[in-house]
């Protein structure tokens, strides 16, 4: 049976890549559900009984995390996974607290969506922190940036 | 000399000329009696002199009686009278003893008396004993003595009359100049206290008038003070205005970067994330082997960017602030600032370190960035601790570094103009602290810097609009 997915985020541009990715997947998913604010997410999974919601953080009305939170204190097994433009280390333990069961950025969609769904769906968790900190020191390290000068003591 | 010493001094002097005056008043009385005493002392030697006159011609009639009628009775009466000539003599005597000349006149009659008795003792006996007396010698003779004896008491007289003339018109001198003296001095007396009536009007005259003018000039002065006070209250009025713009433009400008950073994160770096996952996926798909480079150069430019991206809009606005508040969003900061500065941080947050609200929160945060900026700019420091805390209903936030402090040029007496030195950052967190009700201290010394943020936790309705 085909595990039913919701995708909550306020940017168009993100919803159609994860549905680009859920499609070029492979698996038995279907996205049944796209919210565009954390209140129509949290109804919404109250109404369709989604098996994972995807939660972006930055929304209007309800943010990721309070949703997570929401969603979290109601009667349902809907995983929960926040797919967040920030990268912190504290946000992962911020989003476990939330009753999130995963953490992905994405600057790493790619890379982690499809394997944080998986393991999710399996009653698994995905809290890829701390981020490949090699690689990404390395790459701060260099200054190439023109922002990166005027704003490295700020 | 003062006006008073003036005053006082003419005072002085009129009644000194009333005191002249009154004992030469006393004086010209005492004057006046010596005078009638000259008078009546006059009157007496004249008596005086009548009384021995009286006598002596009793004397002489009753001797010349018992001359002519030999009777018993002419001769008592005659011895009767001469038995009064020696008190009248001294008493003509004892009046006029302190005049020489009066004692020699009577010295004279007294001479006179003298032969004239002895005469009038020898008639006596010679018709006592019968022998015959030639009366018309006898009355010769004492037509010449009684002539002798009248030019006698005249010369007494006259000369008496002559002293009279004298003394009267030496104490009628003394008199007149006492009566002058007192006159005088009693005018001058009256004039002095004229001068010093008039003295006192003007003085008087010149207080009021002062009074007036100091009056006058209270009013003025008060009349000031109220302008002043309104300008105060005016001062105090623009002031407080001046801090609401201030705070304004604060919010505005958080509001600003607010919406800027959102807008950097929101739309653009969405943007760069999908253009990110697309590359990754052509990465992944074995068509695009040749271009593999190239897609992984995209793919590495892509990732730049959204990390530029990301710093600048985190710079602006701490978005996690909002969400997650201090607890979260400060150790974020930290970590990035210990890898663009190399200063090594760390954190310590009381553990029920709770939300504030949005102003304070972003407050706080602010001023964590303002000192964290001044921390790797001056102090030379090579760490910075960072701690929140809760005390007695304050929010705490201290910076602490080891740095060589904040030097002469920059340091001044008072924090307004230290802040103002260090430039707006700190003066604007200085002030948005102030609105928030809480205020912003900076301790240095060539050990460190330590800035410290205090903030009540609840604050006033009107504070707490917050940005939205």
């Amino acid at each position: 049976m085909a595990k039913r997915i919701l995708i909550a985020d306020d940017h168009e541009i993100v919803l159609e890549g994860i549905r680009n990715l859920v499609g070029r997947s492979g698996r038995p998913w279907v996205i049944c559900g796209e919210a565009r604010n954390g209140e129509d997410a949290v109804a919404m999974v109250k109404s369709m009984q989604p098996d994972i919601v995807i939660l972006d953080i930055t929304m209007p009305n309800l943010n990721g995390l309070e949703a997570a939170k929401e969603i979290s204190g109601m009667r349902t097994d809907c995983r929960i996974l926040i797919f967040t433009m920030h990268e912190s280390n504290r946000l992962g333990i911020e989003a476990r607290e939330s009753g999130a069961h995963g953490l992905i950025v994405k600057a790493q969609a790619a890379r982690d969506l499809i394997r944080a769904v998986d393991a999710l769906l399996t009653g698994g968790t995905f809290f890829n922190f701390p981020l490949d900190e090699k690689k990404t020191h390395e790459a701060e390290r260099k200054p190439t940036g023109l922002f990166r000068r005027r704003f490295a003591f700020a | 000399m003062t006006p008073q010493e003036r005053a006082s001094r003419i005072f002085q002097f009129a009644m000194a000329l009333l005191c002249v005056s009154a004992i030469a008043s006393y004086l010209s009385f005492s004057y006046f009696r010596v005078g009638e005493q000259w008078v009546s002392h006059t009157q007496e030697v004249r008596a005086a002199v009548g009384d021995l006159e009286y006598a002596v011609n009793a004397a002489a009639r009753a001797r010349m009686g018992y001359l002519t009628s030999g009777a018993e009775s002419d001769l008592a009466e005659f011895n009767g009278a001469v038995a009064r000539i020696p008190a009248k003599v001294l008493h003509l005597r004892e009046l006029t003893s302190d005049n020489p000349v009066q004692v020699n006149n009577c010295t004279q009659l007294e001479t006179l008396l003298a032969t004239r008795q002895q005469g009038w003792n020898q008639e006596i006996q010679q018709r006592r004993t019968g022998t015959t007396i030639n009366l018309t010698d006898v009355l010769q003779q004492n037509v010449r003595l009684a002539a002798d004896f009248a030019v006698g008491t005249e010369a007494i007289r006259s000369e008496e009359h002559r002293l009279l003339e004298i003394r009267t018109r030496s104490a009628h001198r003394r008199f007149l100049t006492a009566i002058a003296a007192v006159g005088g001095s009693f005018v001058l007396a009256l004039l002095l206290l004229y001068f010093h009536f008039l003295m006192l009007t003007r003085e008087l005259k010149g207080r009021t008038e002062a009074q007036q003018a100091l009056r006058k000039s209270n009013e003025e002065l008060a009349g000031e003070v109220v302008e002043r006070r309104a300008a105060e209250k005016k001062l105090a009025v623009s002031e407080a205005s001046l801090r609401e713009l201030s705070l304004h433009l604060l919010r505005t400008q958080e509001e600003e970067r607010k919406r800027i950073g959102r807008e950097l994160h929101d739309s653009l770096g969405q943007y760069l994330a999908m253009l990110k996952l697309n590359l990754d996926l052509l990465d992944g798909s074995p068509d695009v082997a040749a271009n593999r480079d190239q897609i992984a150069q995209c793919v590495h430019l892509a990732e730049e960017s959204m990390r530029e991206m990301r710093t600048i809009s985190y710079l602006l606005y701490p978005p996690m602030l909002e969400e997650v508040g201090l607890k979260s969003a400060i150790p974020w900061y930290l970590e990035g600032f210990s890898t663009r500065s190399n200063v090594q941080t760390r954190f310590e947050i009381d553990s029920q370190f709770g939300r504030l609200s949005r102003d304070v929160e972003l407050a706080l945060f602010r001023v964590l960035q303002e000192s964290l900026t001044n921390v790797h700019r001056h102090s030379g420091s090579p760490t910075a601790n960072v701690r929140l805390s809760l005390k007695n209903g304050n929010a705490v936030l201290e910076v602490a570094d080891q740095g060589r402090g904040i030097t002469e040029k920059s340091s001044a007496h008072a924090d307004g103009e230290w802040h103002t030195s260090l430039g707006v950052g700190v003066r604007g967190m200085n002030e948005r602290m102030r609105q928030l009700g809480g205020k912003l201290e900076i301790a240095s010394s060539p050990k460190g810097t330590v800035v410290t943020a205090v903030v009540p936790t609840k604050q006033a309705p009107m504070a707490a609009g917050g940005i939205n």
